[in-house]
């Protein structure tokens, strides 16, 4: 492009994204009005119908079309680890979009995007206006079994002979946690440039503590609830892969763990205690997971909730992104280093 | 907080401008968001919200690491400060500092060849650890529950303060 990325014009990117899916050969290319949705706090994603022609096939879908913002908070974006991976996960046992089209150059809407299947369902959130649980028992029982297989069937995905084998990670079973903790303390120092001692403790005692990986596999990142749809009782696609990479299986379900997706529910995420994650994890996988480790990685991805706050302040305070919502995340860094301090001590 | 009170009121500005004011549909209503916007635009000259909460967390900071200077004779001096501190950002640049020498000595404890003796080393990292509990619990303090539930159902929904 063609310029800055404007979320607000849409018309201009709308007529950007039909000039591109044209140019990938197609032909009697219409691209619908863009519709902004309002949940997500990185990407910004739009949905809208499409239709081509393909040859003499014609086709017609609801899309969705994310963009990674120039001044969002893991700014600069790429594309292409969502779309390998989703693209890779096609047909497996991992309840994922179909992808399409995905750009990395900025050149076509000022910003690396990807075009994929608009899943439908509705994505449960871990935030209760009450605090209280978000399902019951018989949801969090289906909704959870559905959720746990996800991951295993993520897991157990044979990723070296895929597209997903090109994107970032570490392939080492004995260094993939301290590849983290440097991925992360490194975004850190980015972010700010005040030391925050909670963090560096937290840091120390990561390393300290690190454990080797059972396996290496595709780790999602951010693979909570919030981040699935969900329709007539059935998980219909597992979103936001955002943060996917190579490494240590074990750093899922230790997001998993984390207060933050569980309010006052016993349940994490809302859906079980971490013996029975452990149990039903171990089932489907045929990896025994100890509560150690997983309280491990609960540390860990405190750890990195708690620098994603910062990076949420620094692209509302440095980066003129003007989503309060940032502003309000930097508002909670004290709960989430409290939270930090209550993982390693229940780690300890 | 975490951001400063200057780009605060700007971001609440230019979302109320560009993100809600365009979208209300209501004539009274987009009057009285620019209302909101005339009296952020008054109020921001007038508020100081920073300068008390950190001439005590500096003292507090001060305090510790002369306690942890005492239990680890060993332990290099902090650098001194520059100068007296007197506006907010100084004092924040102070903060920043003190809070790097914490850093410092928390990597002293656990470095391959720590300073001090082992039970002058865990009553120093009871000490550091005592005060990150006690500065978090005093900003949560300031810290009300988020509003995300709301946030991400659009407003909807049972309304929270």
């Amino acid at each position: 492009m063609s310029g800055v990325f404007d979320p607000f014009d849409v018309e201009n990117v709308r007529q950007r994204l039909a000039g591109f899916i044209a140019a990938q050969g197609l032909a009697d290319v219409v691209v619908g009005a863009l519709r902004r949705y309002t949940v997500g706090f990185s990407w910004v994603t739009y949905g809208f119908n499409a239709s081509w022609r393909d040859g003499a096939k014609k086709d017609e879908r609801d899309l969705i079309l994310r963009v990674g913002p120039p001044n969002g908070i893991f700014a600069p974006y790429k594309a292409s680890p969502e779309f390998l991976t989703l693209g890779a996960l096609a047909g497996s046992g991992v309840p994922v979009p179909k992808v399409y089209w995905y750009d990395d150059s900025g050149d076509v809407l000022g910003a690396p995007f990807f075009v994929c299947d608009l899943v439908p369902g509705e994505a449960p959130i871990p935030w209760t206006h009450d605090g209280g649980p978000a399902f019951d028992d018989a949801t969090r029982e289906n909704l959870g079994g559905q959720f746990v297989d996800a991951l295993a069937a993520l897991h157990n995905f044979k990723w070296q002979a895929t597209a997903a084998a090109g994107i970032e990670g570490s392939t080492e079973i004995n260094g993939a946690a301290l590849a983290q903790i440097d991925n992360w303390e490194s975004l850190l120092q980015q972010w700010t440039r005040r030391r925050v001692p909670m963090l560096e403790l937290a840091a120390i005692w990561l390393r300290a503590n690190a454990p080797a990986a059972p396996r290496i596999s595709i780790v999602h990142g951010d693979f909570r609830i919030g981040n699935f749809l969900e329709a007539d009782g059935r998980i219909t696609a597992i979103l936001d892969w955002e943060l996917v990479r190579l490494g240590d299986p074990i750093e899922d379900l230790g997001w998993i763990c984390l207060q933050a997706w569980r309010g006052r529910s016993p349940y994490m995420c809302h859906f079980f205690t971490r013996e029975e994650l452990r149990d039903r994890y171990a089932a489907l996988t045929g990896t025994e997971v100890s509560l150690d480790a997983i309280r491990y990685w609960e540390v860990f991805g405190t750890y990195k909730l708690a620098v994603m706050h910062y990076g949420a302040t620094h692209c509302f305070e440095a980066r003129g992104f003007n989503d309060l919502r940032m502003a309000g995340m930097g508002a909670q860094i004290p709960r989430v280093l409290l939270q930090l301090e209550t993982a390693m001590e229940r780690a300890a | 907080m975490n951001v400063s009170l200057e780009r605060l009121l700007e971001g609440i500005i230019a979302t109320l401008r560009t993100d809600v004011i365009p979208n209300v549909s209501d004539g009274y209503a987009r009057g009285q968001a620019v209302g909101v916007i005339d009296l952020l635009n008054n109020i921001g000259p007038r508020i100081e919200w920073a300068h008390a909460p950190l001439v005590a967390a500096i003292a507090e900071k001060q305090a510790l690491l002369r306690e942890l200077a005492g239990l680890l004779p060993d332990m290099p001096a902090p650098a001194a400060a520059e100068a007296d501190a007197t506006s907010t950002a100084e004092l924040a640049a102070e903060r920043d500092r003190l809070d790097a020498a914490i850093g410092d000595v928390l990597a002293l404890i656990h470095a391959p060849k720590p300073v001090g003796s082992a039970e002058a080393r865990q009553q120093a990292l009871g000490l550091l650890k005592q005060h990150m509990h006690d500065e978090l619990t005093r900003e949560m303090k300031l810290t009300r529950k988020p509003l995300f539930a709301e946030i991400a159902s659009g407003g909807a929904g049972k309304a929270a303060r």
